[in-house]
């Protein structure tokens, strides 16, 4: 179960952030996908493609790391964990004993982090006596627990691709499933959506925990956090995804339940099935198994809106690792009637071998050995980063990269991109698009992310037109507007230097 | 509690209705009906082979409007000269990025992308492979591209040297990411460092690479006979067989039978290793030894036992150690079993620092119960339905057919070996698997490689009884070639320093207690010029203090003895490591460590003697353990030192460069000669213009100066 970071996922996973394509060539499949929703307010997609008989969905939950709030960080993802645990029919043996077990450990953990509280006047054997416990309690909690019957089920039953990812924006479920296996996707899909149990809360707790200690034991892992940190100073995208380890090791399964009660209602949700399936049947089925999924308002969304910086925010890692050099511009979010040209401005920097930094700075100048950029970092629902990142060759000096950039962003706010540039990216954007589209996890996830997040999957075919319509002006327009000094920060990660 | 809780909730908002059946909804999950599962079509691939004996398969799909084409050579890296160890990898890249005779890499990047299209290539250990990804309606276009890269790269110099210094640039960073690490390090432990399975590239196998090897590699590998070529998508067979005969049907097959594969040798170690990363938070854990290829007979039995050991959430290791403990990020084995050769019985964890030692024991413990007792019937029957229920999607798409079957023909695997594998998959019961997996895991064979910050480790290692260390440093560069020295190179060598060393008046060094040294330097950095003020004191033998005062501040930097100390803004603290390292190995070489110890080190006198600025100067190699790539250029009359040359780090990027450092303007203090002016170069460039603008001896310095200031 990992966490995605837009920008990431957009440019490893390719095509992550969709596209442009030609309108009519998609007409087809537009028509065939298959829109229901039920009372409770969860809308389903289907779509029957029948070539083999195999099926894959996505639960798509509007709710993401951007929604946590201080001293809880990292709940979304916590409680992803915690979607594969189980409910009181799976996972369990005696779910009524378990539940007053749970409760005993809550109870322990509670007063143990109450005596913690205290700080320096804690006693220190009081805590050593309530922390055992609460060990103690947890042992006991296990006797009820059957071990991963959730993901044993289903490997059973020959799944593939069991995973779930928690990223800033929002949070999916998903995996995929011979055909004749469809009930009991519906089943145990719509039992965890309704019933989930946060069993052996604290034991996922620690892994999660070692998930965190893994991403910062990479040094570009160690960068990103913070310049994400540094680029937003006020809004939560500054927080990453995996949270901090001073809160995830006091986050208690209250607090999953306040993130579940809040986030996961039906209106807030969507489930896609993409295969060899009968949409009819699904629909059955999902009034059956979804209907109990809570109704609720959709939740309020973010407040704050990250204060202009007013000047370049830059920050230096000394480390004895490969060097390299990230800049990130503000942008706003995806919902701006511009973004498109954002995008494109995006990809004439920094996407592909041909693009403008590509070709400086692996090519011709030979300062870096790789490239990466794009916008969408951390995520798209609200204002984020248009970010350039550089892997620098070995005798290459961060100075050196910046000189180019600036050199290059120059030009191009004088000169504008070209007719021919304008149509590779654009092409380039309708490849990919394409490409995305090709597997059942693939339509899935990108039509339940347009329903989801942009609130009409049909908009996922709109955006084709809406690329093709970017003008060569409107690009320089917005690169004059957002590729400025001080609209940016600047992440290096350079070797410790040395007295000479 | 919290699940009344729910309940409740839902009932207050009316939906009380829907919660009555609730609970009749979720019942038993394993009483769901499944019904027989439709039939699945495989696609039976179009196969022909063409005049010149390229292999091509082909299966048609309309449902999008691409093309992908795939062609795999018989190529690798297991071929290459151990010397040369990148040559396949560099080989495979300049393919692409150099493009052909007929049209440049950068104008193919250009034109690829024009079109939404891609085509890369690249050479891996066994096989080497060329795809393209287009429209439907460029695949000729694209196909031709293959084609021309494929018998016509041009491998042009710029692009070899830019590959070249890629790969230097990744063997610089390849201890960054622990995960590389262990891939890297493990399979050297099992099957020999020096294994073409197993070795890796270094500064100097990459610097030994040649255009000549990269058209030798093309010439000796690329035939149309060795290559299978599988298109997948929205095309007409015939027009695509009528193009494909235009673009390869002229290309002659080779003359000479393809190399043998070479043997796999496993290196047979044992025991415990570890590899100290000291800015790991977490730790890895692995153990194993070599394992079997796919066609082994216990293929099927090993999958099954990797499956129940370690294969997912219901496995032995990721219960115990992750569900049970939370221990453990991951945690697993598996089979690693190749096509090609054999791969590994692999037991792993990821695991927090100070579980490291608790951690392997936990999987020690799992691997000597699994050899002890059968599994359970149902835990059997729980892998087999997982592994053939799954089955289903190994034909879920009829590109994915394709390339199985065309890895198959490659590798010369029978066509039906996925459903001979499932029949086996049927049939085993536990005893089989146990008696398999007592012939394929043997745990005193294993090798144990632990990875991360061993202060950390709650327990001792020494509880695991003797732990080798594995040293991931990586060796610097190498310089130029130093001939063989002979006996008689080492007395010359000795006799050039002698002279320097009476010419410069070492004998008077007992003279010297201490020195104050003022120089001021100008410094080049990035097209600026900065000046910047050197305030040095020494206690002889070995105790430096040195004050930088630059337009950004004042840097002070001490060490004697066992005190090393740095002041930079931030206030006093230690000295770092590396930078201490840095700091001992310029006392080594600079001129007073050379007048002062060069009676205890070694010196070969190289054969031509070399011109420095108009002087001609005798040229002596220092053989030091600690400084690498160090001469020394002392006139050959006056016998003067003129100038050192040695490896150091760039001041601004921290990077490996090579420096050579002029003296000059010598005059006497206590009658040892002393070079006021010192010009610095970085890589050709010139760094710095240092000048001495006042020297004293004797002021009467002592230790206490050299002390640590409090904070």
């Amino acid at each position: 179960m990992k966490r995605i970071l837009g920008f990431c996922a957009a440019l490893l996973a390719g095509g992550a952030v969709v596209s442009s394509a030609s309108a009519s060539g998609f007409g087809e499949l537009e028509s065939e996908v298959k829109e229901f929703k039920l009372d409770n307010g969860l809308t389903f997609l289907v779509v029957e493609r029948h070539e083999a008989p195999v099926f894959s969905f996505v639960t798509f939950v509007d709710a993401g790391g951007v929604d946590e709030v201080p001293g809880v960080t990292g709940i979304a993802h916590m409680f992803e964990h915690m979607a594969f645990k189980g409910t009181p029919t799976v996972g369990t043996d005696d779910y009524e004993k378990e539940a007053a077990a749970m409760k005993a450990v809550d109870d322990a953990w509670s007063a143990y982090a109450d005596e913690l509280d205290k700080g320096y006047k804690a006693d220190a054997l009081k805590l050593d006596e309530l922390m055992a416990k609460f060990k103690e309690s947890q042992e006991a909690a296990k006797e009820f627990v059957v071990s991963n019957e959730f993901s044993k089920l289903l490997e059973e039953n020959g799944v593939q691709g069991l995973n779930a990812s928690t990223g800033l924006d929002f949070t999916w479920y998903y995996y995929s499933l011979p055909s004749n296996r469809l009930e009991l996707w519906a089943r145990l899909e719509g039992d965890r959506m309704t019933n989930p149990v946060l069993r052996e809360f604290y034991v996922e707790r620690d892994v999660v925990i070692e998930e965190r200690r893994f991403q910062e034991s990479s040094p570009t892992g160690r960068l990103f956090d913070e310049v994400l940190l540094s680029a937003f100073l006020a809004h939560p995208y500054g927080t990453g995804v995996i949270g901090y380890t001073s809160d995830l090791k006091r986050i208690t399964r209250e607090d999953a339940w306040d993130f579940f009660d809040k986030y996961y209602v039906a209106p807030n949700m969507t489930v896609c099935v993409v295969g060899d399936v009968d949409a009819k049947e699904v629909e059955q089925l999902a009034q059956k198994y979804f209907s109990g999924v809570r109704t609720g308002k959709d939740p309020r969304r973010v407040r704050t809106i990250e204060p202009e910086h007013g000047s370049e925010i830059r920050l230096t890692r000394e480390e004895d690792s490969q060097q390299i050099y990230a800049i990130g511009y503000h942008i706003p979010g995806s919902d701006d009637p511009n973004y498109q040209a954002y995008q494109l401005l995006g990809d004439v920097l920094a996407s592909g071998r041909s693009s403008r930094l590509y070709t400086r700075l692996v090519k011709d100048d030979q300062l870096c050995s790789q490239i990466f950029g794009g916008v969408g970092f951390p995520g798209e629902k609200y204002p984020n980063l248009l970010v350039v990142a550089g892997f620098l060759n070995a005798d290459a000096n961060p100075d050196d990269v910046e000189r180019v950039l600036r050199d290059e962003i120059e030009k191009l706010i004088r000169d504008g991109v070209t007719p021919e540039e304008l149509d590779k990216v654009k092409t380039m954007n309708r490849a990919a698009f394409v490409r995305g589209l090709r597997s059942n996890q693939g339509l899935a996830n990108q039509l339940a992310m347009y329903q989801g997040m942009h609130g009409d999957w049909k908009q996922l075919f709109e955006v084709t037109d809406q690329i093709d319509a970017v003008t060569a002006e409107e690009i320089q327009k917005v690169a004059a507007e957002v590729l400025r000094k001080e609209n940016s920060v600047v992440g290096v990660i350079k070797k410790p230097s040395t007295a000479s | 509690m919290k699940y009344i809780h729910q309940v409740a909730l839902i009932a207050g908002l009316g939906l009380l209705a829907t919660v009555g059946t609730a609970a009749a909804q979720f019942g038993d999950p394993r009483e769901i009906p499944i019904p027989s599962l439709g039939t699945v079509e495989i696609p039976d691939p179009i196969r022909y082979e063409m005049d010149n004996g390229m292999v091509v398969m082909m299966v048609v799909d309309h449902e999008f409007p691409i093309v992908d084409a795939q062609a795999r050579i018989r190529a690798g890296s297991i071929y290459e000269p151990a010397e040369k160890v990148g040559l396949a990898s560099i080989c495979g890249e300049v393919m692409r990025t150099g493009g052909s005779t007929k049209v440049d890499g950068d104008a193919l990047d250009e034109m690829l992308e024009s079109l939404g299209a891609s085509v890369e290539t690249s050479i891996g250990q066994n096989s080497g492979t060329a795809n393209i990804s287009t429209l439907s309606e460029d695949f000729g276009t694209g196909i031709e591209i293959l084609a021309d890269l494929l018998r016509r790269p041009a491998f042009p110099e710029e692009k070899i040297d830019l590959a070249k210094k890629q790969e230097r640039t990744a063997i610089g960073a390849r201890n960054d990411d622990p995960f590389e690490v262990m891939q890297r390090e493990f399979p050297k432990l099992i099957y020999g460092a020096d294994s073409p399975y197993a070795r890796q590239t270094e500064y100097a196998t990459i610097d030994a690479i040649t255009r000549a090897d990269l058209v030798e590699f093309h010439h000796r590998f690329f035939h149309p006979d060795r290559i299978i070529l599988t298109v997948y998508g929205d095309f007409d067979p015939n027009v695509v067989k009528a193009k494909l005969n235009q673009v390869f049907g002229d290309w002659p097959p080779a003359t000479e039978p393809p190399p043998p594969i070479p043997p796999v040798e496993f290196a047979n170690v044992h025991g415990n290793f570890l590899i100290q990363k000291g800015d790991m938070t977490n730790s890895f854990v692995l153990m194993g030894h070599p394992g079997i290829r796919m066609d082994d007979p216990d293929y099927p039995a090993m999958q099954l036992y990797h499956e129940i050991m370690g294969g997912g959430f219901s496995s032995h290791l990721f219960n115990e150690i992750r569900t049970k403990r939370g221990l453990a990020y991951a945690a697993g084995s598996s089979a690693g079993a190749g096509m090609a050769q054999p791969g590994g019985e692999i037991f792993f964890a990821a695991t927090q620092s100070d579980s490291t030692v608790a951690t392997l024991g936990y999987i020690r413990d799992e691997i000597d119960k699994s050899l002890a007792n059968p599994f359970t019937a149902d835990e059997v029957q729980h892998a087999k339905d997982g592994i053939l229920n799954s089955m289903v999607f190994q034909n879920a798409s009829k590109g994915a057919v394709l390339n199985r079957l065309a890895l198959y023909e490659y590798h010369g695997y029978p066509k039906d070996f996925l459903e001979t594998y499932q029949n086996a998959i049927q049939s085993l019961e536990p005893d089989a698997i146990l008696d398999a997996a007592k012939r394929n895991v043997v745990p005193v064979e294993m090798a144990t490689m632990l990875m991360g910050n061993p202060e950390n480790f709650a327990l001792d290692l020494a509880s695991l009884g003797e732990v080798n260390e594995i040293d991931i440093t990586i060796p610097e560069p190498a310089g130029e070639e130093i001939p063989i020295a002979t006996d008689a190179d080492m007395e010359r060598g000795m006799g050039i320093i002698q002279a320097m060393a009476d010419a410069a008046g070492a004998k008077n060094l007992g003279k010297i207690h201490d020195l104050e040294i003022s120089e001021s330097g100008s410094f080049s950095i990035q097209g600026m010029t900065l000046q910047i003020g050197l305030e040095t004191e020494k206690l002889l033998p070995d105790c430096e203090k040195q004050v930088q005062k630059t337009p950004m501040g004042q840097f002070t930097s001490a060490i004697c003895g066992d005190v090393a100390w740095i002041v930079q803004m931030q206030g006093p603290q230690e000295m770092p490591a590396e930078v201490r390292m840095e700091m001992e190995k310029s006392q080594v070489r600079d001129y007073l460590g050379l007048l002062t110890n060069y009676a205890s080190m070694r010196f070969q006198a190289l054969p031509e003697p070399a011109d420095v600025d108009g002087r001609q100067c005798d040229v002596v190699y220092v053989h030091s353990e600690s400084v690498a790539g160090w001469k020394i250029y002392v006139d050959s009359t006056t016998h003067e030192l003129v100038q050192m040359e040695y490896r150091d780090r760039s001041m601004m990027t921290g990077a490996p460069v090579n420096a050579r450092e002029v003296f000059s303007a010598y005059e006497p203090i206590e009658g040892v000669a002393w070079p006021r002016a010192r010009s610095v170069f970085h890589d050709g460039e010139p760094l710095a213009e240092i000048e001495v603008t006042s020297i004293t001896a004797n002021t009467g310095l002592t230790k206490d100066a050299f002390a640590m200031p409090a904070q």
